[in-house]
């Protein structure tokens, strides 16, 4: 009887190790008094410990914490403002991955609209063309709200899918939620329009122009995404020419935008280093040559979109002269954000904890020039491939990069 | 209480009760060293079959059981070839657990739910499961080594953090040797090989290392 007593208990551990997982650091919505009070501690003692970004980006950081605990002087605000304006003052580090993410259950979408945050005001930054918004006009509100307190808070905002993908983040998060619910946007005219939110996280997808291949990534925030770009570009192996379109590509894994770059060179690209804010090297990253190299010329499509590790993509190109970029500065966003908890349930916070210097020690977090800029390169809207064929001709930075590998410069 | 705990915790409960009713099915019987003396033949063989029944069938206890309940945990490491860019850059390591029914000497079903890591860059969870067919081909052999092989072909399932689709669905096929350590106890040692399909198509070649208990 002992030996069975012994091996239950044996099993029970085990199991039990495996089936524990670590709760919410602060609790969970609804959320009462000492909820609100341990996430605000939380925060600052995770952002006083790590955030590297202080003297570059001149932060006022007593400012900074002195908002942060203001948040709590005011009891009767409603848990959705209450963490809207955490995310306000966490936007005052000006730090993409510093910042509060919700898990999301369902799918989550966003208009077919961009904004911007633009000396104080919002302004629409694209549209598709008929959601009767024009390029500079000016929102003042979003569902009601003033328009620019909610943009800010989503700078330091994202949204999760359920399987804990980053799928909106920045402007894009102010308008996300749900697929096929509406949002009103209201004019500085006093115009209303309202939009559907649509799915934009699409796959990768390539097309042809001739000998010349387009590859359009949209995120590189799916693991086996990595899998369908190296199919993708087996497809595109007999081509003269690659364009790799990451306008808006928001980012994701590094392990992702490492194994495509894998792909363009024939030897391992150098070691980005890790840096935390005591300027010490946390660990080196890796882009090492996978399967077998495309051999063509690249050009690379980036715009203020072309965030985190799609910036990182592009510095990588730059460092290893493996293609030309073309478009409007990048996004930047590069640093690590290597310390974050569930403050409350459904409800994440990160900060970042290093940031990435290429081997000559540049910094990537402010984002770079482009090799060949274009000014009008805003002058676009993404089409779903579901719903239409690539248009060169609405398409001035397709049409130009195109152009480039066709020997026309 | 999370739903995994929950879950944890009535796997556990439902291997106690088995093992409970196992254990109480082994208190009618001789105890198997006694067994295992009468059969070798070094003393006498004590009278075990004194409540034999009076048809003359043969003692319960040197009936080989038809069937029989197992749990066994494993883990090991595995290299990982990508369909995509045929080419070897990441590496999977996992842990998991199971339960086996033998049916007979020879046949054993097993199902078993693994938790890991695959490494290509940074660290990525993974968990997944399998359903699989255990086949001992010569479980009576004189020679210990020969005794210990088994052989064991699956369906598996894997699902990496981070997806864009639901899992990758596979086969899976292994090569092992199991060493009792001590009655009801084995260590387990294979080398196997998983094909998997769909998004993250690709092949992972490795080894595990187990222990396997059988009630």
């Amino acid at each position: 009887m002992r030996r069975w007593l012994v091996a239950c208990a044996l099993w029970a551990c085990v199991l039990a190790q495996s089936g524990c997982q670590t709760g919410p650091a602060c609790g969970s919505f609804p959320l009462d008094a000492e909820t609100r009070r341990c996430m605000v501690s939380t925060i600052d003692a995770m952002v006083r410990d790590h955030y590297p970004f202080a003297e570059q980006k001149g932060v006022d950081m007593s400012l900074f914490f002195k908002g942060l605990w203001a948040s709590l002087d005011d009891a009767e605000l409603d848990d959705e403002s209450f963490v809207l304006s955490l995310a306000q003052s966490l936007a005052m580090l000006e730090d993409g991955h510093t910042r509060l993410e919700r898990y999301r259950l369902e799918e989550v979408g966003a208009p077919p609209v961009k904004l911007a945050l633009r000396a104080g005001q919002v302004v629409v930054r694209r549209a598709a063309p008929g959601v009767g918004l024009k390029p500079g006009e000016v929102i003042a509100a979003i569902d009601g709200r003033p328009a620019p307190p909610v943009l800010r808070s989503a700078f330091a905002s994202a949204e999760r899918g359920a399987s804990g993908e980053v799928l909106l983040l920045g402007a894009d998060a102010a308008l996300a939620g749900e697929v096929g619910t509406d949002v009103r946007l209201q004019t500085a005219s006093g115009r209303v329009v309202q939009l559907t939110r649509q799915a934009v996280l699409h796959e990768p997808f390539i097309r042809r122009f001739g000998d010349v291949g387009y590859l359009r990534i949209k995120t590189f925030g799916f693991i086996d995404d990595l899998d369908r770009l190296d199919r993708l570009i087996n497809e595109l192996m007999d081509t003269r020419g690659l364009i790799i379109d990451l306008r808006d590509n928001g980012g994701g894994y590094p392990s992702v935008s490492d194994g495509l770059f894998g792909r363009l060179v024939a030897e391992d690209g150098a070691p980005f280093a890790l840096v935390d804010r005591q300027g010490r090297v946390h660990r080196h990253m890796q882009a090492r040559s996978r399967g077998e190299t495309y051999p063509g010329e690249v050009v690379v499509l980036v715009n203020e979109g072309t965030f985190s590790a799609a910036n990182y993509f592009a510095h990588r190109m730059r460092e290893e002269h493996r293609g030309v970029l073309l478009g409007g500065r990048t996004g930047g966003g590069a640093a690590s954000p290597d310390r974050g908890l569930m403050l409350v349930d459904g409800l994440w916070f990160q900060v970042s904890t290093y940031v990435v210097e290429t081997l000559s020690g540049l910094n990537t977090e402010d984002g770079m020039a482009p090799t060949i800029p274009l000014d009008d390169a805003d002058a676009w809207y993404e089409v779903p491939p579901e719903q239409g064929a690539l248009s060169e001709e609405q398409d001035v930075m397709l049409r130009r990069a195109r152009r480039y590998l066709e020997g026309v410069q | 209480m999370s739903l995994r705990y929950t879950a944890a915790l009535s796997v556990m409960l439902g291997l106690c009760l088995a093992a409970g009713q196992a254990f109480a099915e082994d208190d009618a019987r001789p105890a198997p060293d006694i067994i295992q003396a009468s059969h070798q033949g070094t003393q006498p063989a004590p009278r075990v079959d004194a409540q034999a029944p009076e048809d003359g069938a043969r003692p319960e206890e040197e009936r080989p059981r038809l069937f029989g309940l197992g749990v066994f945990t494993r883990g090991g490491m595995a290299a990982y070839r990508a369909a995509g860019c045929g080419c070897v850059d990441r590496k999977t390591w996992r842990a998991g657990l199971g339960a086996r029914l033998h049916v007979g000497s020879y046949l054993a079903a097993e199902f078993g739910a693994n938790f890991g890591m695959m490494m290509l860059g940074g660290n990525f969870p993974l968990n997944g499961w399998e359903v699989a067919a255990r086949w001992q081909p010569a479980p009576h052999a004189g020679a210990r080594a020969v005794a210990g092989l088994y052989t064991r072909l699956g369906y598996a399932s894997m699902q990496v953090m981070g997806m864009r689709s639901a899992g990758a669905p596979g086969v899976s096929a292994a090569l092992g040797w199991s060493l009792e350590l001590v009655p009801m106890l084995s260590l387990e040692v294979e080398a196997g090989a998983q094909r998997h399909f769909g998004s993250m198509a690709h092949w992972q070649l490795g080894g595990q290392l187990g222990i396997a208990t059988r009630f």
